[in-house]
């Protein structure tokens, strides 16, 4: 199991990559520009099943997304950090 | 637990020193001994001496404040001489170090973020 | 023993990545670490022996090579990056002791290691 940190945003080919990698029951965070993942119709279909995705609300509200218009759950700050806790091996 | 974050890019082009404050706060407040490793350009964030406009936030101080309640703010020193940026010039709390404190904190961490350049 | 991998999936002449790469990883070995390096994407054209950043005004990446043979330092490839560039085996730098690995592999790499930092 690993927490996956990606930042980049879908126009990127390493934050695909990024993707490709996890393994069920990894946890993909998208932050800053990564949560523009968040709106891609497919994305669930970028990763394996099993592997859970998150993005980081305070960055996805701050592109201008409503909350309802994310495919993936929304998480704060302090939920981010929950995970960060409960996952010692980290890719970003 | 003992976390640190890396950042790799410089500051007010990027959001990386604002996700690091963010998350070094957060971490700071769920009890967590939090360190930052500034590498590369993102050096430049450890510059008392920016002058951002009055409605922007001053990065430099955030991460002072953040060296005053505990939070470890580490200058990659070969890079800050790099960039001109010296001794005068940082921020209070923060210390020049370099690779090997890398090292240390990679192995003495229980959990390291990198941003990602 | 941590294991860390330092993935660099920058260009070798557009940025300093792999140059800051290297240099982190010696650093690692001061500690009770195995660092371990991966070149992907652009990076793989590091291992071009015509790559000479330096013509841009970089910093050569021969600098590394001296270390990566005193410390006996992991170096792997992506196979699938490497021919994207049409990179040839021939074609290697033998100082980079490179293992390439293929992109199908990657999952299962990158997680036997306590920590993946991407620069």
């Amino acid at each position: 199991m690993a927490l996956i940190i990606i930042k980049k945003s879908p126009d990127y080919q390493v934050a695909h990559l990024l993707l490709e990698i996890a393994l069920p029951q990894d946890k993909v965070i998208f932050l800053q520009d990564g949560v523009l993942f968040a709106v891609e119709k497919d994305v669930k279909t970028l990763v394996k099943d099993g592997v859970e995705l998150f993005a980081l609300k305070e960055d996805f509200v701050a592109r201008g997304f409503d909350e309802k218009e994310s495919l993936v759950p929304l998480i704060s700050y302090d939920e981010f950090a929950e995970i960060v806790e409960k996952e010692p091996k980290i890719i970003s | 637990m003992h976390i640190t974050i890396q950042t790799n890019v410089s500051p007010y082009t990027n959001e990386d020193l604002d996700t690091a404050i963010r998350m070094a706060e957060i971490f700071l407040n769920r009890g967590h001994k939090v360190s930052i490793f500034l590498f590369a350009d993102s050096v430049l964030a450890a510059n008392k001496l920016v002058k951002p406009m009055r409605i922007d936030r001053n990065i430099p101080m955030k991460l002072q404040e953040l060296a005053s309640k505990g939070v470890e703010v580490h200058i990659c020193g070969l890079c800050a001489e790099y960039r001109g940026l010296t001794e005068e010039m940082k921020i209070e709390g923060a210390k020049f170090s370099g690779v090997p404190e890398m090292a240390a904190l990679i192995f003495e961490s229980d959990r390291y973020i990198n941003l990602m350049p | 023993m941590k294991k860390i991998l330092f993935a660099v999936y920058t260009s070798p002449a557009g940025s300093i990545w792999i140059n800051e790469t290297f240099r982190s990883i010696f650093g690692m070995y001061g500690q009770d670490i195995e660092p371990v390096a991966l070149l992907l994407n652009e990076a793989v054209l590091a291992v071009h022996t015509n790559c000479k950043p330096e013509l841009c005004g970089v910093l050569p990446l021969s600098i590394t090579f001296r270390y990566i043979e005193k410390y006996g330092t992991k170096v792997y490839a992506v196979k699938e990056d490497l021919e994207r560039f049409d990179i040839k085996e021939n074609e290697i730098d033998t100082h980079w002791n490179l293992q390439i690995l293929s992109k199908s592999d990657l999952p299962e790499f990158l997680h036997s290691f306590d920590n993946v930092i991407f620069f």
